[in-house]
């Protein structure tokens, strides 16, 4: 065991974690409110990532790459919801019908990127990493930017839920999509504002990542596979539940390198959801409802 | 009176269709490329198994590119003794030894080539298990496990990690004063071939590989295995890991505060393009194609390939370009000199068995001839590479197992 690299490893999870957190969130508030599975979130990452490797490559700022990544993505999202799901659902698809399509989506979109940039990794350009360190541990200006931004989003996801009026419509629809159209919500614009949403955060993550790593065509399932997991560990509908999984999950995969080789990191994900599946079904924080 | 049920049918008709198939390529096939013995010409159907497609997409884009090109130059110039190219590409997905052996099947059953241009250890391994059965040649330029050595019908024109490591290890752990080492490498068998090499080599040179830690291929995080590493307190970092893999890991490993010499067996633009200036310093060995270099071969290959490609050709690109460009077409010479048709099952292989046995010596755009051994390893310029500034700097040269003055 290796314990002395505990504290790296701890540092390197919660990073991780911030990350994985922020991405929750953003499939969650899809996902709990819509009921849609939206593997093709991870497309809209991927977007997000490319917008900002364009910006980046004109020499414009690194905060101009952030928003046009947050626009592409909210734009791609929204779209994915306006020309896609929302005629299916018209026609009464069933959620596998909308999974389905939505995996195509995704697989056609990846070899749509690929044929368009190329399939060599795209690094997005504008800013300048440095190495921090602190005694045994060390990190970069990178990793503490993703993770300063990721939760900077939570935070203004959570703040437009519970202390806006829309926010209010968003989880009416989520708690009761009937009850709430009976209010006269319309449920549509309130899918298409959780798509957008949600797909800005995705956006954002995309270029993120591309900073941190580089931009590749197939560059999103991954982390939003993760999202996905961390969604079902902290319990839907809940941003606290989304952010804890997506924390919790960091730091596990992290901390499972003490005992495991880094090539069995990934079942760390898959052990927490099954116990946490068997144990407490609905999620660590599961809301209550009426 | 028969009944049959429409599943019955069904099989029927498509074993039918498939024997019709069957039928056709293999006429196909034969009228394709069976020109008379001897030389009379037709179209030579050159198989390649690259990945096009997933994480080692670059591969696949460089080996095509280094490929089409050469077969583009021969047919421009009639051909190889008349034998115009055609390339059949498929793709194994970034190493999917499955997908590879499905690819390879058809590329021999339907497309009837008798030569299959390989990537990747597994796929290659597993394409050469198929290929033996059927008389196809198969040859790999990218991949370097020890698996590739020794198999039937299957030779190497990339220099294999098993070939270079050993030297570099012992040399630079003796130049860097080092005794504890530590290796990340591919948990594949060319991943752990290289650890078992380094492993070997290290001990030799009498020091101690102290943390070894295998990784996912394609893998884009590396801290839990850094961290382990970097508890380990390795004065010395040796990579078995390859393509964008040796950009990450890198990269990590110098935020991670290991400012230790790193070395390996791998370098692509598009890791250098990960690891930015982190890559400084870092140590390589591999197949010593320079695009500078003064040879005329390899000014006109550069000159070509930067017109069609654009970007600058590295190793990869260089050593399909030289199966296609030069050592195919001898080996059609050969054969048509012995009266043989090239294209019918087998003939390569024969000719191929031929050639290592009298050292034939194959053209390359290294500058130099290529000799292939018996176990179908190669012995070709390879040299150890410094990053400086951005850039490869040749700092050691490697002859016969030993590393030499860069020259």
């Amino acid at each position: 065991m290796e314990l002395d690299a505990i504290p790296q490893l701890v540092l390197d999870g919660l990073l991780t974690g911030s990350f994985y957190a922020m991405l929750a969130v953003s499939f969650g508030l899809i996902f709990a409110t819509t009921r849609t599975f939206h593997f093709a979130h991870a497309l809209t990452l991927t977007a997000g990532a490319y917008a900002a490797v364009v910006v980046g490559e004109r020499g414009l700022p690194f905060v101009l790459a952030l928003l046009a990544a947050g626009a592409v993505g909210g734009a791609v999202g929204w779209l994915t919801d306006a020309g896609l799901y929302r005629p299916l659902r018209r026609r009464g698809a069933l959620s596998l019908n909308i999974f389905l399509a939505s995996l195509g989506l995704l697989i056609a979109g990846e070899a749509v990127i690929q044929f368009v940039f190329g399939p060599n990794s795209r690094p997005l350009r504008g800013f300048t990493a440095a190495g921090l360190q602190a005694g045994p541990i060390a990190t970069g200006t990178v990793q503490v930017v993703m993770a300063g931004v990721s939760w900077g989003l939570v935070i203004l996801v959570a703040c437009f839920l519970h202390f806006t009026r829309y926010g209010l419509a968003v989880r009416g629809v989520e708690s009761n999509a009937f009850l709430a159209e009976a209010f006269g919500i319309d449920r549509g614009r309130i899918f298409g504002l959780v798509f957008a949403i949600g797909s800005v955060m995705a956006g954002v993550g995309g270029a993120l990542l591309a900073l941190q790593d580089t931009a590749t065509p197939t560059m999103g399932l991954a982390p939003i596979l993760a999202a996905f997991i961390a969604v079902f560990i902290g319990g839907i509908g809940s941003v606290a539940g989304a952010v804890i999984g997506g924390v919790l999950l960091g730091l596990l995969e992290h901390l499972g390198g003490i005992v495991l080789p880094g090539y069995l990191q990934t079942i760390v994900a898959f052990v927490l959801l099954f116990v946490v599946l068997l144990v407490r079904p609905s999620g660590l924080v599961a809301r209550a409802r009426g | 009176m028969v009944h049959r049920s429409p599943r019955r049918r069904l099989t029927t008709v498509l074993g039918v269709t498939l024997g019709l198939v069957a039928v056709l390529g293999a006429a196909c096939g034969g009228g394709d490329g069976s020109g008379a013995p001897g030389g009379g010409g037709g179209t030579l159907k050159v198989g390649a198994l690259y990945a096009m497609t997933g994480s080692g997409s670059f591969y696949g884009k460089v080996m095509s590119a280094g490929s089409e090109l050469a077969a583009f130059e021969v047919n421009g110039s009639g051909g190889a003794q008349n034998y115009k190219f055609e390339l059949m590409v498929e793709d194994h997905q970034s190493g999917d030894a499955d997908v590879a052996v499905s690819a390879s099947r058809k590329l021999i059953q339907v497309n009837s080539v008798p030569v299959i241009l390989s990537s990747f250890t597994a796929p290659t391994v597993a394409v050469q298990s198929v290929a033996k059965t059927q008389g196809v040649l198969v040859f790999n330029g990218g991949g370097v496990g020890a698996d590739l050595v020794g198999k039937e019908n299957l030779y190497n024109t990339r220099m294999l990690g098993s070939q270079l490591m050993p030297a570099l290890v012992q040399h630079a752990s003796k130049e860097e004063g080092a005794t504890r080492l530590a290796t990340i490498f591919w948990n594949d068998a060319a991943g752990r071939s290289i650890n078992k090499v380094t492993k070997d080599a290290c001990g030799q040179a009498g020091c101690e590989v102290v943390a070894e830690e295998p990784h996912e291929i394609g893998a884009t995080n590396f801290s839990a295995q850094l961290a382990r590493i970097k508890a380990r307190d390795p004065q010395m970092l040796v990579l078995g890991s390859y393509g964008n893999d040796v950009g990450y890991i890198v990269q990590q490993a110098r935020r991670l505060g290991l400012n230790i010499p790193i070395i390996g067996n791998e370098w692509t633009p598009d890791a250098a393009k990960i690891a930015g200036d982190s890559l400084e310093g870092y140590t390589v060995i591999m197949d010593r194609f320079e695009p500078s270099s003064d040879d005329p071969e390899a000014k006109q290959f550069v000159a070509a390939y930067q017109k069609k490609n654009k970007d600058k050709p590295e190793f990869y690109a260089a050593n399909y370009y030289d199966l296609v460009r030069y050592v195919v077409p001898d080996l059609i010479a050969m054969a048509t000199k012995a009266g043989e048709d090239p294209t019918a099952k087998g003939v390569l292989v024969d000719q191929m068995a031929a050639a290592v046995k009298a050292k034939h010596q194959f053209k390359t755009v290294y500058g130099d001839a290529m000799v292939f051994s018996q176990d179908g390893t190669v012995n070709k310029p390879a040299a150890v590479f410094e990053v400086r500034d951005g850039e490869l700097v040749r700092t050691l040269g490697f002859e016969d197992g030993q590393l030499t003055q860069a020259g």
